[in-house]
């Protein structure tokens, strides 16, 4: 470093060398002030786990690539969000723009370009406050308490950020607000409320003023304050406020709603764009009627040879994922699909199956015979749950009852009956999920719900009040296994058998027979 | 400033970019034909061609398919009330199901402008703050959007190993009857929920209600209410990202979107599961046939199951968490 700050005199064929190193010099001294200024982290935290200084670019499967086959709209569009993200509104802009012009369905380009445009216009009001902000509150003014001038207190962020600049001496503006009536709150951005009249002293540039009587808004209005400059806001609302006195004030609007871009007032509702659901999470659309498939019992379709035969899991309640990935890894060469839902399960039997792994009375209620059973690694007893007081078993039946969806609507409450030994088909309510039947409970929907003895765990780990548990004599029966005629039932039945302990534990399956 | 504006500007474009791309099939789905099954009653159901209302709808379809004829109709900002006439007219329906706030001051509308037509059973789903938004629709049930806070905790505190008690609350006076009804139901929980008045106009209340809840009332998590006016453009700008910039509390939000791993937002979001909602509506539907079309008495409820994401880089590095546990949550963004 000796060498750079006192270097040897150049030679006379380089007269732009110490030109050079002292430029070299002085950005190395702007980055360092830069960092200390913007940049230096809080010694006293860690760095954050998700900052927003992170790299924008997303790899999540939920944010989709641009490919070879992505029409140029899309491009467009892509190319405009990346603009975006590096804060290159013009380029965003045009982007977007160029995509809607070639396709004005394209995606929510119509909804990126206006976020561009505001944020464009965000951008040119901070530098016009970046500018300003430099020269500000080095020298307060003294204040004159006959005409009200008030000097408004600054954030202590800002504050901070003034005292590291260099000593300028103030340019301000004067803002000069009068109201009829008097007395009306006037708030300037986020400064402290004054009240009317009242003169400012405001840094050059925009400004946001609003005059509020009682917290109700009267105007809002955005001024530009020019240095050495008096700027006049007068305003009467004598009119308006006994107008306003006569009828009752209006009650207080309804927030927005939860899934339009747009507000009542036609403005960008950012809240609502971002309340959008994930497109993986958009469901098919349903290309024939509002009709349910329903099976004859004649059978499934099994897969071409093909494909790997293909084994559908019904497990209700519970969630699929860590099931259907142990099966895959532990049954190697079968297409496992693990389904929660009634709705699910439906439309799995609806394309090619080699064999379908359920409870004996869901085969049966779709149709199918179950010809391989296991064998339980529990007592697949059920328990009649409550918050308020033991159930009393004869009682269940007339209270509604709340348990886990595994045959749907009509099937369902016949066979609850038959678990109470009950003489009258209990009213339920249908959960897709054993952790959904403590809402139920909890809002008071059910009295009682029902759920087996594995999954209790499940419920007596999530609550803090006391769970009243009847222990009912009636079991689940164990899991059962149909397989379609025609398929490859070999294939499928020797994994089955074979199925690892990580399986079997989570199915509660012991072995099979 | 220029860092700064970067940071916030790929924030804000990181949750833009969250908006999906509306394919094909999506816009397709005002165009599919259903057929009419006039031997089973019929549920008209009015919706915006959004992709949470298909997913509500769906539901519906599985709950009730087999027994009844479910007619989807979507509505725009466009539909007029005499629109709407006509089609309750062509559908003759046993109930309707309405969805999103606007469908539902369309439907209040065509009330008022026909009060002497029959007072068809309403099913209100996917509308905010249902009981404000419904005011003088009559005959009408429905399934609040809103996950309850008490919801919200339970999935969390069953991921934690740390104590979660107290949870602090950033609110504008008008939705205090709402946040002392999520109190109450917290409490039963174990839960205290601290909440802190703002009036939604300054930006500097959100920086200094979360400073305060964190610092001065020592809460355990935040929770952060759906109110477009504290979670507009210019309150998550300058006051929402600069106050949460390293934050080590947990942050309970119900929007997927605040929940970013480029965002120090959100870090446990927890979602109304759309198809389980259709699904509620469905059986609150099949509840009024069997009470010959009546909807007395029967009130709103909560939504039942919901959907979880958690940021699990930052849990991992902030928060106690029974790792067994991640298990059951739906989707971890790392």
């Amino acid at each position: 470093m000796t060498g750079v700050i006192h270097p040897q005199p150049p030679p006379p064929q380089r007269p732009w060398l110490p030109i050079a190193v002292v430029m070299a010099l002085l950005i190395v001294a702007g980055n360092i002030v830069g960092y200390i200024l913007y940049a230096k982290p809080d010694p006293t935290q860690p760095t954050p786990a998700a900052s927003v200084t992170a790299p924008p670019e997303r790899d999540t499967p939920d944010e989709p690539k641009t490919t070879p086959t992505t029409s140029l709209a899309e491009e467009q569009r892509e190319a405009g969000v990346r603009a975006l993200r590096e804060g290159k509104y013009a380029k965003a802009i045009a982007s977007f723009e160029a995509a809607i012009k070639l396709d004005p369905k394209v995606a929510d380009a119509a909804v990126l370009l206006d976020v561009a445009k505001n944020l464009q216009e965000a951008e040119a009001q901070d530098e016009i406050a970046d500018e300003t902000e430099t020269v500000a509150e080095v020298t307060p003014q003294p204040r004159t308490e006959p005409t009200r001038r008030r000097r408004v207190r600054r954030t202590p962020r800002r504050r901070r950020r003034v005292q590291r600049e260099v000593s300028v001496e103030p340019e301000t503006g004067m803002l000069a607000v009068t109201t009829v009536p008097a007395a009306l709150t006037v708030e300037v951005d986020d400064f402290d409320p004054q009240t009317s009249p009242v003169e400012l002293d405001l840094e050059p540039g925009p400004h946001d003023v609003r005059i509020l009587k009682d917290g109700e808004v009267l105007e809002t209005q955005r001024v530009v304050i020019n240095a050495d400059q008096r700027t006049k806001i007068e305003r009467d609302f004598s009119g308006r406020l006994a107008r306003a006195a006569a009828p009752p004030p209006p009650p207080p609007a309804a927030p927005p709603p939860p899934t339009d871009g747009v507000s009542k007032d036609e403005e960008l509702d950012l809240v609502a764009l971002l309340d959008r659901d994930q497109p993986k999470e958009t469901p098919a659309a349903r290309t024939t009627t509002t009709e349910t498939p329903t099976r004859d019992g004649s059978a499934l379709t099994p897969t071409p040879a093909a494909a790997s035969p293909r084994l559908v899991v019904f497990w209700p309640g519970r969630s699929s994922s860590t099931l259907e990935q142990s099966m895959r890894s532990e049954m190697g060469g079968v297409d496992v699909r693990v389904v929660t839902r009634t709705g699910d399960l439906r439309r799995a039997l609806s394309s090619p199956t080699d064999a379908v792994m359920a409870s004996p009375y869901v085969l049966r209620s779709n149709g199918l015979a179950p010809s391989m059973s296991a064998k339980a690694n529990g007592s697949g007893r059920y328990f009649a749950v409550s918050l308020e007081q033991t159930p009393v078993k004869a009682q269940i039946a007339n209270q509604t009852i709340g348990v886990v969806d595994e045959l749907g609507r009509n099937a369902m409450p016949a066979f609850v009956q038959k678990l109470l030994g009950s003489s009258r088909q209990p009213r339920l309510r249908r959960v897709t999920k054993v952790e959904d039947l403590l809402p139920l409970l909890q809002f008071s929907i059910a009295k009682t719900v029902l759920v087996k003895e594995r999954d209790f765990s499940v419920l007596e780990k999530r609550t803090q009040r006391k769970l009243h548990t009847l222990p009912l004599s009636a079991s689940a029966t164990p899991l059962a296994v149909a397989f379609a005629d025609g398929g490859r039932r070999a294939v499928v039945e020797r994994a089955v058998r074979g199925m690892g302990n990580q399986s079997k534990q989570s199915l509660g399956v012991d072995s099979w027979r | 400033m220029a860092l700064k504006r970067i940071v916030i500007v790929a924030a804000l474009a990181a949750l833009a970019a969250c908006a999906p791309k509306r394919t094909e099939r999506e816009s397709s789905f005002a165009d599919l034909q259903f057929a009419r099954r006039a031997e089973v009653p019929a549920i008209l159901t009015l919706m915006p061609d959004s992709p949470s209302a298909r997913a509500t709808y769906d539901g519906m379809v599985d709950e009730l398919g087999a027994d009844f004829d479910l007619v989807p109709r979507i509505v725009t900002r466009k539909t007029s009330v005499e629109e709407l006439a006509q089609i309750i007219g062509d559908v003759k329906p046993k109930a309707i199901v309405v969805m999103n706030n606007p469908t539902l001051r369309l439907y209040r509308q065509y009330q008022i402008a026909r009060p002497a037509a029959k007072r068809t059973p309403v099913i209100a789903v996917l509308t905010s703050f249902l009981r404000e938004s419904s005011e003088g629709v009559q005959n009408l049930t429905g399934v609040i959007y809103e996950v309850p806070l008490v919801t919200s905790l339970v999935n969390l505190r069953t991921i934690l190993k740390q104590p979660l008690k107290r949870v602090g609350v950033l609110h504008r006076p008008i939705f205090g009857k709402f946040i002392e009804e999520q109190r109450k139901l917290a409490q039963t929980e174990g839960f205290e929920l601290v909440g802190i008045e703002v009036s939604g106009k300054k930006r500097s209340e959100i920086r200094e209600g979360l400073r305060d809840l964190r610092n001065e009332k020592g809460v355990d998590a935040i929770w952060v209410l759906n109110d477009n006016v504290l979670l507009d453009r210019e309150m998550l700008r300058k006051g929402w990202l600069p106050a949460l910039r390293r934050n080590r509390t947990p942050v309970v939000v119900n929007v997927r979107s605040l929940l970013s791993r480029d965002v120090d937002f959100g870090t446990f979001a927890v979602l109304p599961d759309h198809n389980a909602l259709g699904t509620q509506a469905g059986q609150l539907i099949g509840n009024i046939a069997a009470t010959n079309w009546q909807v007395d008495g029967a009130g709103f409820e909560y939504p039942l199951s919901v959907e979880k994401v958690l940021d699990v880089t930052f849990a991992r590095r902030y928060l106690e968490i029974e790792e067994q546990q991640l298990a059951t949550i739906d989707q971890l963004v790392e």
